[in-house]
């Protein structure tokens, strides 16, 4: 893209008269795909990365919270790759005693203060897009928990000896979660807003499957496409300056309550 | 004993003095200076007096007034008030106290700089409140009645082993809680190091800050920078407060909706032919979609034509009219919903400052922090029953957008 051939012109029109403007680029704001996309952050992976390496094997969504988790492969063959601990992790995954093979990164909403824009550079044109949310990726360590369920189980197992005290108890959970969501509506009100009620809630949703295109997917790239504008049209705007900043100044929730 | 003159004792002073000298002979010291190196607290200030509490008159009593600590390292400066020689004395003690309170310096409050040359001292001290307030226990209560007399200097809290106290040092006298000087002892060391930084010098790092601003250009970030060949695509991320409303333009609207019908009678014209039985009332329908559609008029709906061949010609036009009115409502609103077009400039002046304009309203683009870990653009469809995500690239930069309020207000 080559930086602007006009005759450099004074900025006064962007307020700086003094200046001269160097590089002009259009601008475009498209609405095709505002309803999904969301900005990923990785906090644990270096950022420059390419993407294929992040492939997951197996990929999961929540579809009313938005949660996603991704099963990303570890390489179980490498050197630094630590067997018997895979093997002694990997009864967290499957009883089939497979190894600790994949790491499992669950999505965190991520609160936003502002909005965002995932802007497309291409052929000296900006072409903008609203970003639906923000998550981050963290690995869950969920196969640690039921690691520590099954040994739990196993020393019941030997210490009373009666499988059916395990399943008794399994029952007995299993009963008490029914009591629980069907007990009544008073309750129910005042759970409602609770942290731990929607906590529940997003664990009561089940994961449907998610089929994931990487970077470079015919599918992938076909979405791509919706991110930029087909109309070249300038678009009339519905909001003078003073609007705007009133709208902003508004929406700006004090972090104080 | 001494071999100096046996003088009068012309105060309690003198006296001390002239006993105190052990071996050390001087012949010719008349004026009574001590030859000494030693006790020179004593010799340069003959006012200090012992507050009543020297001991028998053959031992000396060293008071001065500021606590000084028992230990090996003899005071540096005289007891000759001083408030920066105050601090040095009193740093052994701070010490003790701090450590033994567990204040800790608060080192880089405003204006605070190195300490050790001496040359600029800034004086920190810090309020004890609390249970601390009143000293430590080991002072004794005589020692803290009322304004002290030591003049400015902030009690440094001597720790209990000093037994010097008793007369020097008290509370600070113009507060009456007791302060505590404050030291960062991560500073301690490099003391000698570090000059103090002074105002000149803070405004010299701001001017540098700001020429370093306008060099980090935020143009890199667009990939509109020189050193950068045509690119590929950049993905970005824009941070805006809000993102201002748009509207299609009225002939961009009208464009669309013709094309939509379009669309639509196409997609009928194909159904109807299909369908063999076609009475006559669709075959005159034809025509007249073939000469409405230049015309914003809605049309032929065929396909009702053909599940009512009761219905005459013009009820089915009646219900076709209706029945497309419904339908283009419902495809405005669609193509309402879809805005699409261009929003505004982003330009790029030569004093390497960024601007944007969207709409009406213009902002300053800067760039946004510098992001370590990765990032990424996900699009997630969860319409109809199965859900894909389709990774669309790593976000390359991050701009920050905030409006320019000079032009807006």
């Amino acid at each position: 893209m080559s930086v602007s051939d006009t005759p450099s012109r004074s900025a006064a029109e962007y307020g700086l008269p003094d200046d001269e403007i160097v590089a002009e680029i259009p601008v475009y704001l498209t609405q095709k795909l505002d309803k999904q996309l969301h900005l990923l952050q990785y906090p644990q992976k270096d950022g420059s990365i390419t993407p294929g390496e992040l492939q997951p094997r197996e990929a999961r969504i929540k579809p009313i919270h938005g949660q996603i988790e991704l099963d990303i492969p570890l390489d179980v063959q490498s050197p630094m790759y630590n067997k018997e601990r895979g093997a002694a992790l990997g009864v967290g995954i499957s009883d089939s005693g497979r190894l600790l093979d994949i790491t499992t990164l669950v999505s965190v909403g991520i609160p936003q203060n502002s909005e965002y824009l995932a802007g497309v550079m291409r052929d000296g044109e900006l072409h903008l897009t609203a970003i639906k949310k923000a998550i981050q990726l963290r690995p869950s360590l969920r196969y640690l928990d039921r690691v520590a369920e099954k040994d739990l189980a196993a020393k019941k197992m030997d210490h009373s000896d009666e499988e059916e005290e395990v399943k008794k108890e399994t029952k007995a959970q299993s009963v008490q979660v029914t009591v629980r969501s069907a007990q009544a509506e008073e309750a129910l009100r005042q759970q409602q807003s609770s942290i731990a009620y929607m906590q529940q809630k997003l664990e009561e949703e089940p994961w449907s499957g998610l089929a994931y295109f990487d970077v470079g997917t015919e599918e992938s790239n076909a979405v791509h496409a919706d991110l930029i504008a087909d109309n070249k049209e300038d678009l009339i705007s519905k909001t003078t300056p003073d609007e705007y900043l009133t709208a902003v100044i508004g929406s700006i929730v004090p972090d104080v309550l | 004993m001494s071999d100096t003159p046996d003088r009068k004792p012309q105060g309690g002073r003198r006296t001390l003095r002239g006993r105190g000298r052990g071996g050390s002979t001087t012949p010719g010291s008349s004026t009574g200076a001590l030859p000494s190196q030693r006790l020179s607290s004593l010799r340069d200030n003959p006012q200090a007096s012992t507050s009543g509490t020297a001991k028998s008159a053959g031992k000396m009593k060293f008071t001065p007034k500021i606590p000084v600590r028992r230990n090996k390292r003899e005071p540096a400066a005289p007891s000759s008030i001083k408030p920066e020689a105050a601090a040095q004395e009193t740093k052994p003690a701070e010490q003790r106290l701090s450590d033994s309170k567990g204040v800790r310096g608060s080192g880089p409050q405003n204006g605070r700089g190195g300490r050790g040359n001496g040359r600029k001292r800034v004086e920190l001290t810090q309020r004890i409140t609390g249970p601390f307030a009143q000293g430590p226990a080991s002072l004794g209560s005589h020692a803290r009645r009322g304004p002290a007399t030591a003049s400015g200097i902030a009690y440094g809290g001597a720790a209990a082993k000093t037994e010097a106290d008793d007369g020097g040092g008290g509370l600070n006298g113009q507060e009456s809680p007791a302060v505590v000087r404050v030291t960062d002892y991560n500073e301690r060391d490099g003391q000698d190091e570090f000059d103090v930084q002074t105002e000149e010098m803070a405004l010299a790092a701001f001017e540098e800050m700001s020429r370093l601003q306008l060099d980090y250009n935020t143009a890199d970030a667009l990939g509109l920078g020189k050193s950068e060949g045509p690119a590929e695509e950049k993905l970005v991320v824009l941070q805006i407060p809000r993102i201002p409303e748009f509207e299609l333009s009225k002939p961009v609207l009208q464009r669309r909706r013709v094309a939509r019908q379009q669309q639509r009678i196409a997609q009928r014209q194909k159904a109807a032919a299909a369908a063999m039985d076609v009475d006559a009332a669709a075959v005159d329908v034809k025509p007249d979609i073939a000469a409405l559609e230049k015309a914003a008029g809605a049309d032929g709906d065929v396909m009702e034509v053909d599940i009512k061949p009761d219905v005459s010609a013009a009820d089915a036009k009646h219900a076709e009219t209706a029945d497309s009115a419904a339908e283009e409502k419902a495809g405005d609103s669609d193509l309402a919903a879809s805005v699409d077009g261009r929003a505004g400039t982003l330009v790029v002046l030569r004093s390497g400052a960024v601007k944007l304009k969207i709409g009406d309203v213009l902002f300053d683009v800067s760039r946004g922090a510098d992001c370590q870990f990765l990032r990424g653009l996900l699009a997630v469809d969860v319409r109809g029953g199965s859900s894909s995500a389709y990774m669309l690239g790593n976000v390359d930069a991050q701009l920050l957008c905030t409006p320019d309020l000079d032009s807006i207000l």
